[in-house]
């Protein structure tokens, strides 16, 4: 063009981006409408709610028991957690008691599938980086803990295995074996992974630095697991409002300093040893006993609030219900350790070029059925 | 921290403002009048108790009765990070009419959280920076955590012709 | 408007009107799209068939359905599990692509909702003809477990035309392959994409 000469002013007018509901990159289907000036982000909106499947709805029609499978369903990724926040609310309220070894089946089977979910956060957050050879390493370690669930409870992904008073079944007789092989297994390739990825140049580059929050913001923002705990925040809910057993079981809650994108991925690599020292030590010291404590037939909550809240492989999965006498909850709200940990997004990604928006939306790993529910 | 001395921690802060004082086996439940509810959050967050971390903010609806005209009760849970304890707080507002003030400008986590309260349960956050649907579509009518939702408020059968008329029209032979 | 562009664009003999005809022929005759004589124009090859040509382009379409990959919810995992090692996809030439405008076939994996509907509609409406959909595991084939909320679309079948149904919640991987061979059978018998909804 004939204006476009050596002086002529620097095109910046501003653009409105949007990305999603349908995107590679946004994990489900979450909009973000990113304006922009030039490359910098000025301001960004999410969209969500492409997701929503009226869990609370479904819940306080069908009751405690009916709607205790559709748990698995709401953040797919660590079903087992939120089988657990809505077994363990509905027992806070009704004061169920849960046998020993259900317990501990409990810890095992929500440590072993936070392993499967950081292994999938892993996978797509190298994909997001394009490096998409991360993507086929973890989902290859993936399926042993598929095949474990598989032979656990039937299913690889929608498990139900966590009841109201206990679990569903008992460990079949050699897969603690098969157990101790997968978690000997992973720990080998993890750090297979760091010499691949962690200490990878161009993952250094793309994150180091990138999106720093500060743990005021994480409070503020109510951003919960390891989005927080990479922020400094330290907080764990296994160790600081006790649920289960954990407090006998010896691990190290995992924290950043820095709480950039390269502090949010070492922290997931990190949690993952930790869950799989915590799964060893469950198998060595499995107590014998009951696994379901005996419910009646139809079972009834009292009049009562109760929240039963556990640490999530995304933060704090809780479960808010206000009993009336019947077999379903009058209220029953969830509450999502990533509904909070994606409002951070709008705030954080102001200043920050396209090119980030990805990382940045990677590092918080979202889950949308966990944020629409 | 343990739940007694959270419970004496919140009797000093809130001995004008809370209607009751609840004692529980892990929190501390606190009922106080709607009107003082961000007086009631301000003090929670700032004084000894140091509840700086807001976990949700829902609702209930209590449709009318024969013996009651009926109520929306809110609920606020909050944490102490630093203390380890948890605070819930409770107040009641009628069904329809009567709005809340926001407390996003305390704890910015509540903009989303009071978004979706409005958008299920139809509670009116009154100073809230963008009070609009969060989850459901924009033109959605009714507010579905209400006891009284009716699945006919919303007109949901798809057909070409309807949803997506300049298909339909491109459909046709020649068009 | 209509952004569909089959290949019988720019062939002097295609019908204009008949393009659009929406129910398939009689069987073994095929599906519209492909009834010019493309090969049959290429000197030296003036003796192929039309129903041998039919047959070629089948056998290339069935061999490389690249899908697009409409994750929504649960089912999506058991998607990505699919391409991913174990179960490699790739074997069959299924490669995912994320724009529907290089997209065969569309595997819509897990819930549908009123929000998401109209985005559904709008993206297949974006993917070239001749398109085909596989709905994945229970909610996209009748709502599923959400049947009784008040979000969920009982059925993409309601939006889109679908070939194939999957059933699971969420199916497994072999599942899902078991759907693309399904397809791939649909094809080589020469049938054409199921019909739009109306």
């Amino acid at each position: 063009m004939a204006t476009h000469g050596r002086k002529a002013p620097l095109h910046n007018e501003e653009m409105l981006i949007n990305m999603g509901p349908q995107h590679p990159s946004t994990h489900g289907v979450l909009r973000l409408v990113l304006r922009l000036r030039g490359e910098m982000i000025e301001s960004c909106r999410c969209v969500i709610g492409y997701l929503h499947r009226c869990h609370e709805y479904i819940s306080e029609r069908n009751g405690w028991i009916r709607s205790l499978p559709l748990t698995d369903r709401l953040d797919y990724l660590s079903p087992i957690t939120c089988e657990w926040a809505m077994a363990l609310a509905a027992e806070r309220l009704a004061q169920v008691e849960v046998p020993e070894r259900a317990e501990w089946l409990r810890v095992l089977s929500a440590e072993l599938y936070r392993i499967a979910s950081h292994l999938v956060f892993v996978g797509t957050f190298g994909n997001d980086l394009a490096a998409v050879t991360m993507f086929l390493h973890t989902f290859r370690e993936r399926e042993l803990i598929m095949d474990i669930f598989e032979k656990l409870t039937g299913q690889r992904m929608t498990c139900h295995y966590i009841r109201v008073g206990g679990v569903g079944w008992d460990l079949p007789a050699g897969l603690d074996r098969e157990i101790r092989q997968a978690l000997d297994v992973i720990e080998s390739r993890l750090r297979e992974y760091d010499d691949l990825f962690t200490n990878n140049r161009i993952l250094r580059a793309r994150t180091e630095g990138v999106a720093e929050i500060s743990a005021e913001r994480c409070r503020a923002y109510g951003a919960s697991g390891p989005v927080a705990r990479a922020s400094g925040v330290d907080f764990d809910l296994r160790r600081d409002a006790p649920y289960g057993v954990y407090d006998r079981f010896d691990y190290r809650v995992i924290l950043g300093n820095r709480g950039d994108c390269l502090d949010r991925f070492t922290c997931r690599m990190e949690e993952m040893r930790q869950s799989a020292r915590i799964c060893r030590q469950v198998l060595d010291g499995l107590p014998p006993g009951e696994i379901r404590t005996k419910l009646p037939a139809r079972f009834k909550t009292p009049e009562g609030v109760a929240y039963g809240a556990v640490e999530g492989a995304r933060g704090e999965c809780g479960y808010f219900a206000i009993g009336d006498g019947t077999e379903a909850p009058y209220r029953l709200k969830i509450r999502s350790g990533g509904f909070s940990n994606l409002h951070l997004i709008e705030d954080i990604l102001v200043g920050w070029k396209v090119a980030d928006v990805v990382t940045i939306l990677g590092s918080i790993d979202i889950v949308l059925g966990d944020i629409d529910r | 921290m343990t739940v007694q001395e959270a419970a004496a921690a919140v009797q000093s802060e809130l001995s004008d403002l809370a209607e009751s004082i609840e004692t529980r086996e892990r929190d501390v439940l606190v009922r106080c009048a709607a009107k003082d509810i961000p007086q009631v959050m301000a003090r929670l967050r700032d004084g000894a108790t140091s509840c700086d971390y807001l976990t949700f903010v829902t609702a209930a609806d209590y449709p009318p009765s024969e013996d009651s005209t009926g109520r929306m009760d809110l609920w606020y849970h909050l944490r102490s990070l630093s203390l380890r304890i948890e605070v819930l707080v409770t107040a009641s507002i009628a069904r329809d009419g009567e709005s809340v003030r926001t407390v996003s400008d305390l704890y910015p986590t509540a903009v989303w959280h009071e978004r979706e309260c409005y958008d299920l349960l139809g509670v009116v956050f009154a100073g809230h920076p963008d009070l609009t649907r969060i989850l459901l579509p924009d033109d959605w009518r009714g507010h579905p955590l209400r006891k009284d939702y009716t699945e006919d408020m919303n007109d949901l059968t798809y057909t070409t012709e309807k949803r997506w008329p300049e298909m339909s029209e491109a459909r046709k032979p020649g068009g | 408007m209509d952004n569909r562009v089959g290949p019988t664009e720019g062939c002097p003999d295609a019908p204009s009107d008949e393009r659009r005809v929406v129910t398939p022929e009689p069987a073994g005759a095929g599906y519209p799209y492909i009834r010019t004589s493309v090969i049959g124009s290429v000197p030296g090859l003036g003796g192929v068939t039309d129903a041998v040509e039919r047959w070629i382009f089948n056998q290339a379409r069935l061999r490389s359905l690249w899908p697009l990959t409409f994750g929504l919810a649960c089912c999506a995992i058991e998607m990505m599990a699919t391409w991913a090692s174990r179960f490699d996809m790739d074997r069959w030439g299924v490669m995912p692509r994320s724009t529907p405008r290089q997209a065969d076939v569309m595997i819509v994996a897990g819930t549908l909702t009123h929000k998401m509907a109209d985005r559904l509609r709008r993206l297949y409406d974006q993917m070239p003809d001749p398109k085909y959909v596989i709905s994945m595991g229970s909610c996209a084939n009748c709502g599923g477990p959400f049947l009784d909320g008040y979000h969920a679309v009982r059925g993409v079948d309601l939006v889109v035309p679908v070939d194939v149904y999957v059933p699971g919640c969420p199916p497994r991987p072999e599942a899902l392959i078991d759907g693309f061979m399904k397809l791939r059978e649909k094809i080589a018998k020469g049938e054409g994409p199921a019909s739009p909804v109306r």
